[in-house]
């Protein structure tokens, strides 16, 4: 797997001083789904504004195909690298309406009407939200909002897409549809870097890495995570799942043995 | 609630489909026209032009309501004032100040303008898809030398827009947070400083977030306020110009 | 005692294109002392709702009592308190303490009854006395939305309604927000929580409701609820039901770990005995 992007050594400190990442090292190959989870403050989410240059490092080094985030003159060409989709639909729409929102960023780059047109007609269908085109995205629900905001950024055919707990302000359905559209455009290649509190949808991740204090102090396959390492000492729940497989397998069924979706759980019971 | 303020509401009437620079050019005239107009009888055919303009759009009352609704009072002031501190013939008098009859009319003059203005303002609103206005707006402006400022016409297109786009994020966090503060026990009515006090801090505070927030976001989709193009380029079509020529001749002629 | 709502319905921006009916003919009751959740998806209509408890939107048709009094009185704001989404945002105090004594102020509270109830709403929430005279602006996320949340708690109200007070909270704070409130009910507040998490909950609410784009399909107690509701079942009681269908004898009606991890405990082991 070629290296996508490398982060060693990081450090960075809020304005006042208070670190809020302590040097951090974090390889991501291209093609990965990687998800970071940690408590409310553990600095997930400054870390990944780093990789597409919205913050930048007090020292250490972020470089996303070889190109430094220090050096501005990169800074395009990584925000195109890389885009991100942001926890609070509202906050990030620019446009009055679905189409004219997700025609932002090829605007941005200037590109002709006829070829926006085209990036914007890809996208919508990708995410199955053509229909809604001259919705205002403020009508919309919540799990469609996010849609149009993941067009917003598939627009502009980036390599790697960084989703900020885009799904903690959505209920239940429209999270999994969210969800679905996350690994779906993974599978056609896209490298995911998934943030997130619940560990729930870290199941189908190639990679788990878990964050406290500003610090990585997990990085494995999820099954290896869980298996390892005390996640409630980090503030992190474990999916109802997870933590029932664990609790039967160490109250004397050790056959059941760590399960992270429902179907694992009901095929060790009942074989 | 007042979801309407300065919205937009998609339809198909003329008016919703004359090019957005023609809607902005024949705002300025009506405002030049609306401060030109010197009487009630030059007012009463703004007035007109306005009721039919917005008859011809469909838009409904509640909607220009809404846009002058929060403007009563400033309104009523200008009135009041009017009415007192013009000189002429005594109408009645109330503490000692005198109430005139020029006073009474150019009060009712100068309130009629301002009504107009927004109301005017609110049609544009309603009937302009605000990316259709700031496309307007920033090809009106591309000729100008704003180069020599420092800041290109793209920018001050965008911050119009933003403007725009944050007149009714503004107005939800403000209900929101009336809504809670309200909750909390807030009486508006008795205790109007402490109100003021409850909801402007932390609105300052929510408006400063979401520009932040938005500004983040923008820059992550690459904007950097130099050469932008448009998935929506209006195109000025024959008749564009026509109705243009036509409100215009109108507005002039008859104030 | 109880809020009484009968054949609400209410609609948004009416009578423009933009025009929406937000909740259609919905009657429910809540009585004093119970612990109640309003689930259903975001854009249901639960927010809706729950601003007419307290008399911030007025019935578009139908009517809200209070104690049986209509809901937008003045004396019900008294009674009702309702806390929004995103409450970090209303803080406004210069201080911890001043933005907790807003509420019981308006309220009418003063002296050291006013003291006494700031202290025990933010203790109830684990908060120390460290950062009572602290600017609620230089606190975490997590401790802001506490600070909030107390904020309410404090005026001593018979209800309180808190929307989504759990989203975005990390585990601990969760814990501390759902022992404080089964506290407080347990002292006979009413509790009303809307969530489109329902399974945080239904272990200890009394009774669940659940809207559906305006309307109520449902209304009952949590057990009737995993037995009969048409959506919206926690993991875990699909998991047991599941079970049940492919023969293993567990109950269906469960939805917390404990209970679940205590019936298939039981069942693994009367097997075991079986094999012996």
């Amino acid at each position: 797997m070629t290296l996508m992007i490398e982060i060693s050594n990081l450090l960075h400190s809020y304005p006042d001083g208070t670190p809020a990442l302590n040097s951090v090292n974090l390889h991501i190959g291209r093609g990965e789904f990687v998800v970071i989870a940690g408590r409310n403050g553990s600095g997930k989410s400054s870390l990944v504004r780093h990789i597409n240059a919205l913050l930048l490092p007090s020292g250490g080094c972020v470089s996303v195909n070889g190109l430094c985030t220090s050096q501005k003159k990169h800074h395009p060409d990584i925000r195109r690298t890389v885009g991100m989709v942001f926890q609070n639909p509202d906050s990030q729409f620019v446009g009055m309406t679905a189409e004219e929102d997700v025609a932002f960023g090829p605007e941005n780059l200037g590109l002709p009407p006829s070829e926006i047109r085209e990036l914007v007609e890809m996208s919508l269908e990708t995410l199955g939200i053509s229909e809604l085109r001259s919705h205002s995205p403020r009508s919309l629900s919540g799990g469609q909002k996010q849609k149009v905001a993941i067009a917003g950024v598939l627009a502009m055919e980036p390599e790697c897409i960084i989703f900020d707990e885009v799904t903690s302000m959505l209920d239940p359905f429209s999270r999994k549809e969210v969800l679905d559209t996350v690994k779906r455009i993974h599978a056609k290649g896209t490298t995911v870097i998934y943030v997130t509190h619940r560990l729930e949808e870290a199941m189908n991740a190639d990679r788990l890495v878990i964050m406290d204090s500003g610090r990585v102090v997990a990085d494995a396959s999820p099954r290896d995570v869980f298996l390892h390492h005390d996640l409630e000492k980090y503030g992190i729940e474990l999916p109802p799942v997870v933590a029932l497989s664990l609790m039967l397998s160490k109250a004397g069924f050790p056959d059941i043995g760590l399960a992270l979706t429902k179907d694992e759980l009901l095929e060790a019971l009942c074989p | 609630m007042n979801t309407l303020f300065f919205r937009y509401v998609p339809g198909n009437s003329i008016v919703h489909r004359l090019d957005p620079r023609v809607k902005i050019a024949g705002m300025l005239i009506a405002s030049i026209s609306i401060f030109i107009s010197s009487s009630l009888r030059e007012m009463a055919v703004v007035a007109l032009v306005f009721f039919l303009l917005a008859l011809i759009s469909s838009i409904s009352v509640r909607v220009i309501l809404s846009a002058v609704r929060p403007m009563l009072m400033f309104l009523g002031i200008i009135f009041i004032l009017q009415l007192f501190l013009t000189e002429g013939n005594p109408l009645f008098s109330l503490v000692g100040l005198d109430a005139t009859y020029e006073g009474l009319a150019l009060g009712v003059l100068m309130s009629m303008r301002f009504l107009f203005l927004l109301m005017f303002a609110s049609l544009l609103t309603a009937t302009t898809a605000p990316s259709l206005m700031t496309t307007g707006i920033e090809k009106m402006l591309r000729p100008l030398p704003l180069k020599r400022l420092g800041i290109s016409s793209f920018d001050l297109a965008t911050m119009m827009f933003l403007s725009l786009h944050f007149v009714p994020l503004l107005y939800g966090s403000f209900s929101h947070l009336r809504d809670a503060q309200v909750s909390r026990g807030l009486d508006m009515a008795r205790n109007p400083f402490k109100a003021v006090y409850s909801l402007s801090v932390p609105m300052v505070r929510t408006a400063f977030i979401s520009a932040e927030e938005v500004a983040v976001a923008m820059e992550s989709r690459c904007y950097q306020g130099v050469n932008r193009s448009s998935l929506n380029e209006p195109v000025m079509q024959k008749n564009d110009l026509a109705a243009l020529l036509v409100f215009g001749i109108v507005m002039f002629l008859l104030v | 005692m109880s809020i009484d709502v009968r054949n609400l319905t209410f609609r948004y921006d009416r009578g423009t294109s933009l025009e929406k009916t937000s909740l259609e003919d919905v009657s429910l009751s809540i009585d004093k002392g119970e612990f109640v959740l309003i689930g259903g998806e975001i854009g249901s209509g639960k927010s809706t709702l729950v601003r007419h408890f307290n008399g911030l939107l007025k019935p578009f048709s139908g009517q809200v009592t209070v104690d049986g009094m209509a809901a937008h009185e003045k004396k019900v704001k008294a009674r009702v308190g309702v806390l929004f989404q995103f409450p970090q945002q209303q803080l406004f105090g210069r201080t911890v303490f001043e933005d907790v004594a807003f509420g019981p102020r308006n309220f009418g509270y003063r002296g050291n009854e006013l003291d006494l109830q700031v202290h025990s709403a933010l203790e109830l929430l684990g908060l120390g006395k460290e950062i009572y005279s602290v600017s609620p602006f230089r606190l975490s996320g997590g401790q802001m939305r506490l600070v909030a949340i107390a904020g309410v708690l404090a005026s001593r109200l018979d209800y309180i309604v808190l929307d989504e007070p759990f989203s975005g909270l990390d585990a601990e704070n969760k814990k501390i927000l759902l022992s404080a409130l089964r506290h407080l009910n347990s002292r006979g507040t009413s509790v009303i929580v809307v969530s489109h998490r329902m399974s945080d909950l239904l272990s200890v609410a009394d009774r669940v409701f659940l809207l559906d784009q305006g309307n109520l399909v449902f209304g009952g107690t949590p057990a009737e609820y995993v037995k009969h509701a048409p959506s919206h079942l926690p993991e875990i009681t699909c998991l047991m039901k599941e079970l049940r269908r492919k023969g293993f004898d567990v109950r269906g009606d469960i939805f917390n770990i404990d209970d679940a991890f205590s019936e298939i405990s039981r069942v693994l082991n009367t097997k075991e005995a079986v094999r012996r």
